[in-house]
């Protein structure tokens, strides 16, 4: 996975010339044109007038001054998330996005729940879907990448929807969130944090002093077993916590850490 | 090399050799030619678990060509994860919205993008 670079990262050492680095904004420069009009087209925007195409110059810009070509990552790679993230942020402060015509309640927040899609799954970005659990490829590996999308839109759109539901709306989102409460306490505080606190699995894995990839992969796990819970009507057993992640399991019963998805439905019915 | 052969009792034996030829004499023996130097291999990677290879996948970058397809893939997952769920009409559609926007905007047009 490549990364983006970072406000952080050291461009100190073996980074382009000012001239080199020109070169690259106006070789690429119809590149980042195209990430820009893609990001207004999936929203429905205009790419200039709601100013991604400056944003996305910007990006590509930064990019060129902080790339080190001896790290053997392409330029494209290198920039290409900074520059969709760009534009987005563009996108979401424009006139476009926030006017009141911009498309019905519905339309608004399908566009805030796909933004929240491309931070839990920043492959997207990249202009790739999320890996299947089983490293499945072509069409099958596709299909199971969009089921962990409308899983995880399910989840945006729930807690979403728990916001602003009429009571008897509430009756169903809160049906889907029951769901959840018959998933390990582990599991169910990898989901709130997550879903419910926009906290990246990095950080997650890093707060549990783990691998990152501890997270990751049982966040798949998860994702498949909702699936499979909400598509069928008799629900499967939910899932066995990962060895990586046993430990914080054991502290977390230690302790008692209550479940967040029950707290919330108390909290919501007091 | 000849032999002759006699029976015994109705079956074959081996009598005395007649003649043999004998090895003819090497006329030159040549030098091994100069041994090389060993050459350096290029490095490993890394050596796979067995079958490994058979599962691993280069991700691969969708096109603005498999738009549609994508988009036709999306409606099908939904209806299948929506068939008999709880989930509201009204939140199934901002789901499947969601997503195809969230798919919609990493696909790069490639012909607009070329160098």
């Amino acid at each position: 996975m490549t990364e983006s670079p970072t406000e952080e990262e050291d461009y100190s050492a073996e980074t382009l010339s000012v001239e080199e680095a020109n070169e690259l904004v106006l070789k690429h420069r119809g590149w980042a044109e195209s990430i820009a009009r893609s990001v207004a087209r999936a929203w429905n925007l205009d790419w200039q007038m709601d100013g991604l195409d400056g944003a996305a110059m910007e990006a590509l810009i930064f990019c060129s001054r902080r790339y080190t070509p001896d790290r053997g990552v392409p330029f494209r790679g290198y920039a290409r998330r900074r520059i969709h993230e760009a534009s987005t942020e563009a996108a979401r402060k424009s006139k476009g996005w926030s006017k009141d015509d911009s498309g019905t309640r519905n339309e608004r927040l399908a566009r805030e729940a796909s933004v929240e899609l491309l931070n839990l799954f920043p492959e997207l970005r990249g202009g790739q879907l999320p890996g299947a659990l089983d490293e499945a490829s072509g069409e099958q590996g596709a299909r199971a990448g969009i089921r962990q999308l409308l899983i995880g839109a399910t989840l945006v759109t729930t807690r979403q929807g728990l916001d602003a539901a009429s009571p008897d709306e509430l009756m169903d989102y809160k049906k889907s969130i029951k769901l959840v409460t018959t998933l390990e306490i582990v599991h169910q505080i990898i989901l709130w944090r997550m879903y419910w606190e926009s906290e990246s699995m990095r950080s997650i894995a890093s707060s549990w002093e783990m691998d990152e990839l501890n997270v990751i992969r049982e966040h798949k796990v998860l994702l498949e077993f909702l699936f499979k819970a909400l598509s069928h009507t008799k629900a499967p057993t939910p899932p066995r916590i990962r060895p990586g992640l046993k430990a914080i399991a054991l502290k977390l019963k230690r302790s008692k850490t209550p479940s967040p998805f029950q707290e919330f439905l108390k909290r919501e019915q007091s | 090399m000849t032999d002759k052969t006699d029976k015994v009792g109705g079956k074959k034996k081996v009598g005395s050799v007649e003649s043999s030829k004998t090895t003819e004499t090497i006329e030159e023996a040549k030098g091994v030619g100069q041994v090389g130097a060993i050459q350096k291999t290029g490095a490993i990677s890394g050596v796979g678990k067995v079958g490994e290879d058979s599962k691993r996948r280069p991700t691969r970058t969708m096109t603005l060509a498999e738009r549609e397809m994508l988009f036709e893939m999306v409606n099908e997952e939904a209806k299948k994860l929506f068939g008999d769920s709880k989930v509201p009409p009204e939140q199934r559609k901002i789901i499947e919205d969601a997503v195809k926007m969230a798919i919609d905007s990493g696909l790069v047009d490639e012909d607009q993008s070329q160098e």
